[in-house]
């Protein structure tokens, strides 16, 4: 067959560091972190109980939801941890898939292009493969800088996006377990020396420069690369002082108590939350409670975090009344869910329904003061919730009705 | 008989149909949604942006520093692969592309933070390699 010139050329590749037991390193430390990514993402699917009321963003019983189960309030640092791992390790994953990209591009130009119907296929699969990992690497990427440079729903196209690539990653990880395997025995062979023979899928050059960098050099860079980018993000879901280093995380650096939305962002007005304010609470015995009053029921006080889907999380000391007691207040039976309502005109997290086990734990408030002080408008003033180990839009802001019922 | 014709087992068959399969369900999901197009652009453009752009661009640069620096290129290549890593990464916060939504959601500009925080660590990366490219030349570690 004759080949075109160029990359199609066996000789033109000649990095003397690619070989398919590189690449078999590079895909299997890539796999634990896509592994990671994806199950923490299914998680936090499931963290936003979609079954319930209208929780549900990806259209109910369309959503192939592997992970059923009644998100648990404990412990309260659950949701962080998970988004934390979510992004952090997504972030941190994009150099190890460059490298892997590289140690595979020779292939892009295998020639014929196509030898069989098989092949064909796999080639297309693994457009699928490519093509979504960078769309999901890329949206996550954007959507947690707070720039949305595409027409559809993050939310709804993030977790389409990672059907195709969980997919298509399974069919690329079964059809290339042999090579892999075979790959790792070979490496006895080997004895650490450059460059690694000659293989049929065309990885190692035949062609080779001699090394610039050694095999323990590029994993260094690649481990380098990760660790770096960990170090100026990872502080905005670890707090403390690596919070300080965190310059490159969108919620790191400076706040230590991120606001997500302002109330100017959803039309939330000063005249909404004076002295007419009410708490409307509805169940067997409806009542209405004005801020003095929900002040003088008895109140506690829980160091809970705030942690939000885009992964920086913030733990602050909240005061304010039980929900369990809220819902006892009006006749709720336990065992009772919670429509908790904002004031707030618009948006998709105006309203959510709790579940029976967020609402009987003593730890859910109705918080009406933080860190000492009556909460500021932005953080929800008069009453926001607080509920352990659930996304931070769950916690509504500017509660102006609670609903109990029994579904 | 299917490997005859196809070219790999009827495993590898059946597996790749389930996952065609599911990108139809997920195209057919999203095509009549808002942006639906858009979706099917950026899920491809990923792909082929990466394979026609980003490497061909950074081998190109890979190669001129090798050139012009010979066997000292990893002083250079080192500190600039990560730099540039971390501007793949940023761009948005340090061009400040999302400020608009900075402002309406955090209540406070993404300011220039991001751009001096990525300058300084570009700039101490490269010095850092500079000062110990120099030091090892002025004190060379003896051989074992």
């Amino acid at each position: 067959v004759r080949r075109p010139p160029g990359p199609f050329a066996p000789a033109w590749w000649r990095s003397p560091l690619r070989g398919p037991w590189l690449t078999s390193v590079l895909g299997s430390l890539l796999l634990v972190a896509m592994v990671i990514v994806a199950v923490t993402g299914f998680a936090s699917h499931a963290a936003y109980e979609p079954e319930l009321g209208h929780n549900a963003i990806v259209a109910r019983g369309r959503d192939f939801q592997p992970l059923v189960f009644d998100w648990p309030t404990q412990p309260a640092w659950l949701y962080a941890l998970n988004q934390g791992l979510h992004v952090i390790v997504g972030l941190a994953a994009v150099p190890l898939l460059l490298f892997k990209l590289w140690s595979v591009i020779p292939r892009l130009f295998a020639w014929p292009p196509v030898r069989s119907p098989a092949m064909a296929v796999e080639r297309l699969a693994l457009l699928a493969l490519v093509g979504s990992a960078f769309f999901q690497l890329a949206t996550g990427v954007v959507n947690v800088e707070l720039w949305y440079p595409f027409h559809f729903d993050f939310v709804v196209a993030h977790y389409y996006g990672a059907w195709i690539f969980v997919s298509a990653l399974v069919v690329h990880v079964a059809v290339k377990l042999p090579v892999v395997v075979r790959a790792y025995r070979d490496r006895g062979e080997l004895r650490g020396g450059l460059p690694e023979p000659p293989d049929p899928d065309g990885l190692a050059p035949i062609a080779p420069d001699p090394p610039t960098l050694s095999r323990r050099g590029l994993f260094a860079l690649a481990g380098g690369a990760m660790l770096s980018v960990a170090a100026v993000t990872a502080g905005q879901s670890i707090g403390g002082r690596l919070r300080r280093i965190a310059v490159l995380a969108p919620r790191g650096g400076g706040t230590r108590f991120p606001v997500n939305k302002t109330a100017a962002a959803v039309r939330v007005t000063q005249d909404m939350v004076g002295d007419a304010w009410r708490l409307e609470l509805r169940g067997p015995r409806p009542a209405s409670l004005a801020r003095d009053a929900l002040l003088a029921l008895p109140l506690h006080t829980e160091d809970l975090p705030i942690a939000c889907v885009e992964g920086w999380s913030t733990t602050q000391r909240w005061t304010g009344v039980r929900l369990a007691d809220l819902g006892r207040l009006c006749g709720a039976s336990t065992g009772a869910l919670c429509l908790v309502e904002s004031l707030q005109p618009k948006g998709r997290f105006r309203q959510v329904t709790l579940s029976a086990g967020q609402v009987a734990d003593e730890r859910t408030l109705l918080a009406l003061r933080v860190n000492g002080a009556d909460l500021p408008l932005d953080h929800g003033y008069p009453a926001r919730m607080i509920i352990p180990a659930a996304p931070g839009v769950h916690c509504t802001k500017w509660v102006s009705r609670l609903t109990f019922a029994a579904t | 008989m299917i490997r005859r014709a196809y070219g790999a087992s009827t495993w590898h068959l059946l597996g790749h149909l389930v996952l065609f399969g599911v990108v139809a369900y997920v195209l057919v999901q999203m095509v009549g949604r808002r942006g639906g197009v858009n979706f099917v652009v950026w899920l491809t453009a990923g792909a082929v942006l990466h394979d026609a752009v980003l490497l061909p661009a950074y081998a190109a640069v890979d190669a001129v520093l090798r050139r012009a620096f010979g066997p000292a290129v990893n002083w250079v290549r080192v500190p600039l692969a990560i730099s540039g890593l971390l501007a793949l990464l940023f761009f948005p916060l340090i061009l400040a592309n999302g400020d608009a939504n900075f402002v309406r959601a955090a209540g406070h500009h993404a300011g220039g933070g991001f751009a001096r925080a990525w300058l300084l660590i570009s700039l101490g990366l490269l010095c850092g390699a500079a000062l110990t490219a120099a030091g090892a030349r002025r004190w060379p570690r003896r051989s074992r």
